[in-house]
């Protein structure tokens, strides 16, 4: 297994430190307890460039549920950041207060700044448009606790595979395994970027589908993410689009019997209420799963630092 | 022979460029930070005739050593170019570049095109890429994962 110094990419970790993350989350969850003094005397700096009270509140509970302390900022507008302080600067700043950081970054490579300046172990929160490892990590978590074992799974991703930011994550972790299926269903605007799908080709199988209902019956997980009014160029576009990637009841009328649909959170009518109450809704519980994989995640990290 | 020796006579010590592409000799000077406040003597020969490559430029540059950094920037100009470094008037050592860039990474010379990489803000960091492919040249920041393409690179060169 390699050093896990770092997550700011998936591509970081090997598939054998994968799975020892959602191995180590299942402990955690099965018996907090036992983890509640992992990090006693241990601070985690949470350095959010760019708001998310979502990733950050999850992070900081994780930390806490370990024992360690939390310190931060999360407002661009009161810290030092927006009046130019670099990446670097600040993680060389924080890295003297913590001995773990959790940064979010509107940038793309801000992720590999940080960790290239960091004494402690950097994890990324989310970099622009480019990653978001913890949620992909959670994501699979998710998936793992219901059907056992991620190989074998036919996955659908759903709405925005451009500018999502866990898209490329949630990939790059499906082409360390031998046996996952995906199919790619996105307006033409939204499609997955070709960088993300050169780096899975031959490696995953994946393919770009049309129409969710030719495919939908093959499904084990669909995972839904937002559509955004403003990645398009005029409003009229979206507007045309947009229905076929709301999921109702009626969508889900002719799925697997043990399917389950997912979304990170936070949704904006891309999954209508009707379905939460479904057998197939897991999005309650997947951003539950992310406090135990972000526990994992801290322990390991912290473990081999 | 006789011809490049004519324009530029031969260094005591310092590093020879031959072999780079007609007229790509300015842009190697660019990338080497070499300019019109150089100390040392620098001796620039454009569209000579080669047997092998019809029109060549030659760059000579006195008392100047080659990092690898600045090896593989030349490389991604002039990849057919030969290097001679040159001790006490003699050829201490000669080879093609290509043949000495054993890592497919680079950095310095291009600038990221993605406006959104944070190696295009205030931060200390140099731009690093993988070279992806040499023709047409494809290649990735290290840093956002952005794949630049041949036409979009020349730009910058
Ligand atoms: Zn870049």
């Amino acid at each position: 297994m390699q050093n896990f110094n770092h997550l700011v990419s998936i591509k970081d970790i090997d598939k054998e430190m994968i799975e020892s993350i959602l191995k180590r989350a299942k402990e955690i969850e099965n018996n907090p307890k036992e983890f509640a003094h992992r990090m006693d005397g241990k601070i985690l700096s949470t350095i959010f460039f760019e708001p998310s009270t979502r990733t950050r509140l999850s992070f900081e509970s994780a930390m806490l549920r370990l024992g360690g302390k939390v310190l931060g900022f999360s407002d661009p507008k009161t810290s030092s950041v927006k009046k130019g302080e670099s990446i670097a600067d600040t993680i060389r700043m924080a890295h003297s207060y913590s001995d773990v950081i959790v940064m979010r970054h509107y940038l793309e490579g801000s992720g590999r700044v940080a960790s290239e300046y960091s004494k402690v172990p950097v994890i990324s929160g989310g970099t622009g448009i480019q990653e978001h490892p913890t949620q992909a990590l959670l994501d699979l978590y998710t998936m793992k606790k219901e059907f056992g074992d991620l190989n074998g799974l036919t996955i659908g991703l759903l709405g925005d595979l451009r500018y999502g930011r866990t898209i490329p994550s949630l990939l790059y972790a499906f082409a360390k395994y031998e046996n996952i299926k995906v199919y790619l269903y996105s307006p033409d605007q939204l499609r997955a970027r070709m960088t993300v799908l050169s780096d899975i080709e031959g490696k995953l199988d994946y393919s770009v589908e049309e129409d969710l209902q030719q495919t939908i019956g093959e499904l084990d997980v669909l995972y839904v993410t937002r559509v955004q009014k403003e990645r398009f160029p005029d409003l009229s576009t979206y507007e045309r689009v947009k229905g076929s990637f709301i999921i109702t009841p009626d969508t889900l009328s002719d799925v697997k019997e043990k399917m389950i649909v997912m979304h990170p959170l936070p949704r904006v009518g891309e999954i209508s209420y009707e379905v939460d109450e479904m057998s197939q809704a897991r999005y309650f519980e997947q951003a539950r799963n992310g406090v135990w994989t972000r526990m994992a995640i801290l322990d390991l990290i912290l473990e081999e630092n | 022979m006789t011809d490049k020796k004519m324009l530029v006579s031969k260094i005591d010590n310092g590093t020879v460029i031959d072999k780079i592409g007609a007229g790509m000799s300015l842009t190697i000077l660019r990338v080497l930070n070499i300019r019109e406040d150089y100390s040392d003597t620098v001796a620039v020969a454009i569209m000579v005739s080669s047997e092998s490559m019809g029109k060549k430029d030659i760059v000579k540059l006195t008392h100047r050593d080659l990092s690898e950094d600045e090896l593989k920037a030349i490389w991604l100009i002039a990849p057919d170019a030969v290097v001679s470094v040159i001790d006490n008037y003699k050829v201490s050592e000669k080879f093609k570049i290509a043949g000495k860039i054993t890592s497919n990474q680079f950095s310095g010379v291009l600038k990221c095109e993605n406006p959104s990489c944070a190696t295009n803000f205030n931060e200390p960091v140099k731009p690093r890429y993988t070279l992806m492919r040499r023709d047409p040249m494809l290649v990735r920041c290290l840093y956002c994962d952005r794949v630049m393409l041949e036409e979009n690179i020349k730009e910058q060169l």
